[in-house]
């Protein structure tokens, strides 16, 4: 196996054009596959010193976070955690101290898991991903990223240029939960995040992601399109709820069944609408 | 009652920091792999991948013309002998059901061939080159399987011994009585009944299992190994290998961890075998994969009890059967069964009747071994669960049905004697139970009276309080034996010999401490050397918590012989006779002030007047086993949406006598507790349906992190244990039997249902609320 560091984007350009080359930033989740053995990369083409690559920056019309950038860094960025509080909240679940400390928001990405953090709170910003290749660039919605469980819309010679986030409302609330068999440094078994705007009791905009429950991290919009503009009474968390129970669709795994799954982010769901209803964040 | 002997401790209640802690923490090299392992040959095992099947073939050709593969060894070429892979004490109450390599495989993960090459890619290499035929056979997947008639007989060879019942896979069989339950259950007024399952767990030592085999110069062979029982593992490869004991020298150096899957003789036959067939150093570790495949685990039970109250409030009848998974093996299968009643029912001694009865039976699942608590653990789960329940339908306070049935000082249990080490047991009076103020500290830390019963609401998270109590044991008696010798340097020092394993647990410095004391000097004063076959006395090993009360005894008692020996050379040069002499600070001190250093009578010994060495050996074989107590309190949250299970707060309060070293007894709760939250909550191996653990790994097996750990107040209470080291009992494995029971009614306090299987995870508890 070939390592080449790179140090800046031409330089990745040229490395990515080379057979059998793989991007490593963190390599938290790579490394482990790599030990494991069910990855065997021909070329490592480093891209943790690019720095066109680490910038996490607030513009007029919203944020960007190069690929690169550690979860640490977003997380110590003031302007994710004014603006983007929930982007805060999910990347603080995500592994421990020390793998936020080596892993990048690309990178987790890029893993394609169902069960990831970041891309729960991603997706409800209607986060965009930029793709670059030789020469080229693109930019697509993160929910068409996602194709299934470790796939994505990267085409060969691509890598993720950055993230882009629109400016966001002021005035959401955020929800988050995840249920793992431990609090930390745990694959989720369902999460559920959530951004809601009301006035009084009438939702003006809601987003709501889960994650561990489809093929790809997913946005719940049947739920969304259901509540939307309505009256947040029990009548409608009790339809948003049921509505939830059909729009994902969980598998059985080592970590918990279909059924659990299902029935537990439907209760997220209706815990997140009944929160925001009440104003009253629920902890032990 | 006497609650501590009136002289005041010097050295020993203190918390001396650990002997080998500087060591330790600046990463000097103490572990078996830290020497230098570069000409040592590396031993990759090839596993079964089916649960049972018989080897029709087996090719190792090309496996062993590869260049770098020294030996590849299988059923062909290793002694067939049938031994017990479990270290216990001679003759071992486990099956001869093991050979190192054998024609049949009995579980995912058993032994096929091994291969010891140059490097660890030229092992994988070889192994992926051995071509074996297996002929599949049917598989028995869990107890009920097994007891199914017509079953298929995991155990079919001829030349096994010790086995119960092969044809009907049962290991051990148990049945015992005091008085008549069929009697003592009609006597009663209320009847509770409850049975309770646990799952497969692993230890997850952070060292996994690791040996290196060498030759001495002498061509002897030397075994460095990650061990609880190193005099165990001398007998049995020894045994296993066909050589004579005086050939072999077993080293535990400072290890990892053990929490009894190292009271195991696991690799250390096949590291041997391979050092005496190449004359070549073998490094044998098993990988994480494979210390939950292929090591030991803790036996799976259900276990049913049956309780019998008088309106009064008393016990009068308790009936326990357990039935224990031992998996494709019998090591400790019979002693762990036996262990799940003998632990458990003389807590409860007002019982005129009591039955306990139960079976081990093997299946095609990996094999069970010893695990602290070791069958206590799943006893107490169905027993405390039973006695909330009882306490709760006679309207009675959990802590004050606890205080009115608990054993007392004073007091004995026929179960004591009925039943012992997978045998008859010895009769016993406890002379130190401080279980009612342990109650009564706990009660008031957790804040029982103000909490109980309140089910306080937080959105979907409900909070309640639980408790629990139990005992254990010290040492496993008139059949376990520690010993120490104490010799004396010329400047005052004393070298501590012992082969009791200290694990990390911190037993050579409360070895250290309790000479330390006899001998009036200083901890520095005490060089400890442990566990070498060669140098050291013989001890069983750190097991059934007994090091600190067995192995403490034999200390306690070469440190008075040696102190009689300084008297007499100390008693002319004072001119006084040894009765009117004391040993303090270093010193002999005679009478109107007089002294003479430690040293001038270790000098005059060995180069002056009639000289001699110093130096004593004592050994200790206990007559009885003192129960340490504990008192489990326990506040929890409960959400009802996830069924997450949150521990708040965690009160352990122990009466383990008097604690040698405080901070190390607390330690050692501390874990068992984070160590039972764990088996109570999230450890779980899972199989496929092919008998496959699914879950191999920590990053889906998952132990507890720092944010799943509650406040933990270990409170020790003052006890005294006369027939102890220094007032001292036992403490290492008691721990572990609390949470599981303390949770379990710390939930039904606070959403009204019962958990009968472990661990609880959200799922399951969200299945006791009916809600999936």
């Amino acid at each position: 196996m070939d390592y080449v560091r790179v140090g800046s984007l031409a330089e990745l350009g040229n490395a990515l054009g080379r057979d059998g080359a793989t991007l490593i930033a963190g390599g938290t989740d790579l490394m482990v596959k790599m030990r494991a053995g069910s990855v065997r990369p021909r070329l490592l083409v480093d891209i943790s010193r690019v720095d066109e690559l680490r910038e996490v920056s607030m513009h007029p019309s919203g944020l960007t976070i190069g690929s690169a950038a550690l979860v640490a860094e977003v997380l110590a960025s003031p302007t994710v955690s004014t603006n983007y509080p929930l982007l805060a909240t999910v990347l603080r679940s995500l592994g421990s101290t020390q793998i936020r400390n080596r892993a990048t928001l690309g990178g987790n990405l890029a893993n394609a898991s169902p069960a990831a953090d970041s891309p729960l709170a991603l997706l409800a910003y209607d986060a965009r991903v930029t793709l670059a290749g030789a020469g080229t660039e693109r930019t697509l919605p993160l929910h068409e990223f996602f194709l299934g469980p470790g796939r994505t819309a990267l085409r060969r010679g691509e890598y993720i240029r950055s993230i882009d986030l629109p400016t966001p409302r002021t005035d959401w609330d955020v929800f988050f939960h995840k249920v793992g068999r431990r609090r930390a440094l745990t694959i989720a078994i369902t999460s559920v995040a959530g951004l809601i705007a009301l006035r009084g009791r009438a939702v003006v905009d809601v987003r709501v992601t889960a994650g561990s429950v489809a093929p790809t991290p997913i946005r719940l919009r049947a739920v969304e399109d259901l509540v939307r503009r309505r009256e947040l009474d029990g009548e409608q968390i009790a339809a948003a709820h049921a509505t939830a129970l059909r729009e994902v669709s969980p598998i059985d795994d080592v970590r918990a069944t279909a059924l659990y799954r299902r029935t537990v982010t439907a209760d997220l769901v209706a815990r997140f609408l009944h929160e925001a209803s009440e104003s009253t964040p629920t902890s032990p | 009652m006497k609650k501590r002997e009136s002289r005041a401790f010097v050295v020993v209640g203190k918390s001396e920091a650990k002997v080998d802690g500087r060591g330790l923490v600046t990463g000097r090299p103490m572990f078996v792999a830290d020497v230098d392992v570069s000409d040592a040959l590396v031993i990759k095992m090839l596993w079964s991948p089916y649960a049972h099947a018989r080897i029709a073939s087996i090719d190792t050709a090309d496996a062993e013309r590869m260049p770098g593969v020294a030996c590849v060894l299988t059923h062909k070429n290793t002694p067939a002998t049938r031994h017990t892979t479990a270290g216990q004490g001679f003759p071992e109450p486990s099956p001869y059901d093991a050979r190192m390599f054998d024609t049949k495989v009995r579980f995912v993960g058993d032994r096929v061939a091994a291969v010891a090459a140059e490097t660890e890619e030229v092992a994988e290499r070889a192994l992926a080159a051995i071509r074996v035929e297996y002929e599949e056979l049917p598989a028995v997947l869990s107890i009920d399987e097994a007891r199914r008639p017509g079953a298929p007989i995991v155990h079919d060879e001829s030349d096994a011994t010790g086995i119960y019942d092969p044809s009907k896979n049962v290991v051990a069989d148990v049945d015992i009585d005091v008085g008549d339950v069929a009697v003592g259950f009609g006597e009663s007024d209320l009847i509770v009944e409850t049975t309770c399952e646990t799952q497969y767990a692993q230890h997850t030592p952070i060292e996994t299992h690791v040996v290196l085999a060498s030759l001495d110069a002498d061509d002897r062979l030397v075994l460095r190994t990650s061990t609880q029982v190193p005099f165990h593992v001398r007998r049995i490869v020894a045994q296993t290998l066909g050589i004579p004991v005086h050939r072999i020298r077993v080293v535990k150096p400072r290890i990892g961890g053990g929490f009894g899957v190292k009271q195991e003789v696991l690799l250390e036959d096949v590291a041997g075998w391979v050092t005496l067939q190449t004359r070549r150093p073998a490094l044998f570790t098993l990988s994480r994969r494979e210390e939950f495949t292929s090591s030991r685990t803790r036996h799976p039970m259900r276990v049913r009890v049956k309780v019998g109250v008088k309106k009064t409030g008393l016990v009068h009848a308790i009936e326990m059967e357990a039935v224990s998974n031992t998996g494709a093996y019998g090591a400790h299968g019979l002693t762990v069964l036996a262990n799940t009643g003998s632990k458990t029912l003389p807590l409860y001694n007002k019982a005129e009747n009591a039955h306990f009865f139960g079976q081990a039976v093997y299946t095609n699942l990996p094999v069970g071994g010893a695990y602290r608590g070791y069958g206590a653990t799943q006893g107490y789960f169905a027993l405390e669960t039973a006695m909330d329940e009882a306490a709760e339908r006679l309207g009675l306070d959990p802590i004050e049905f606890r205080l009115r049935n608990a054993i007392r000082t004073g007091e004995g249990s026929p179960i004591f004697a009925k039943l012992g080490e997978g045998r008859e047991g010895v009769s016993q009076t406890v002379k130190s139970c401080e279980l009612e103020r342990c109650l009564e500290v706990g009660a008031e830390r957790i804040g029982w009276t103000s909490a109980r019963s309140k089910k306080e609401r937080r959105g979907s998270w409900v909070h309640g309080v639980g408790m629990s109590i139990m005992m254990q044991g010290s040492g496993i008696p008139e059949i376990d034996m520690g010993a120490a010798t104490i010799k004396m340097n010329e400047d005052g020092s004393f070298n501590l010999l012992v082969g009791a394993t200290d694990l990390g647990t911190g037993s050579d410095t409360i070895l250290a401490q309790i000479a330390a004391e006899v001998l009036g000097v200083p901890l520095a004063k005490i060089l400890v050397t442990s566990s070498d076959t060669d140098v050291t006395p013989f001890d069983v090993g750190a097991y059934a918590s007994s090091t600190t009360y067995v192995s403490g005894m034999a200390v306690q008692r070469a440190a008075e012989k040696v102190r009689e020996q300084i008297l007499g050379v100390a008693a002319p040069m004072l001119g006084v006779s040894t009765e009117r002499l004391a040993l303090r600070s270093e010193s002999v001190i005679g009478e109107a002030g007089a002294s003479v250093s430690l040293s001038r009578v270790c000098q005059r010994a060995m180069y002056e007047t009639d000289q001699f060495q110093i130096a004593a050996t004592a050994s200790c074989v206990p007559s009885e086993s003192p129960p340490p107590f504990l008192a489990n309190f326990a506040r929890v949250a409960v959400d009802t949406d996830t069924g997450v299970i949150k521990v708040l707060h965690y009160v352990a309060v122990v009466d383990c006598g008097v604690a040698i070293n405080p901070r190390l007894a607390e330690g050692q709760v501390e874990g068992a507790i984070v160590n039972g939250i764990g088996y109570a909550l999230s450890e779980e191996m899972q199989f496929s349906s092919r008998g496959r653990v699914r879950n191999p790994t920590l990053f889906d097996y998952k132990i507890p992190g720092a944010l799943d750990i509650p406040r933990i107040d270990v409170v020790l209470v003052d006890s005294y244990e006369p027939t102890g080291p220094m007032g001292a009992k036992s403490v290492g494995e008691i721990g572990i039997n609390g949470p599981i029971p303390t949770i379990a009614n710390a939930i039904y306090d606070a959403v009204g249902v019962r958990l009968r299987q472990t661990p609880f995870t959200p799922e399951r508890v969200l299945e006791a609320l009916q809600r999936v």
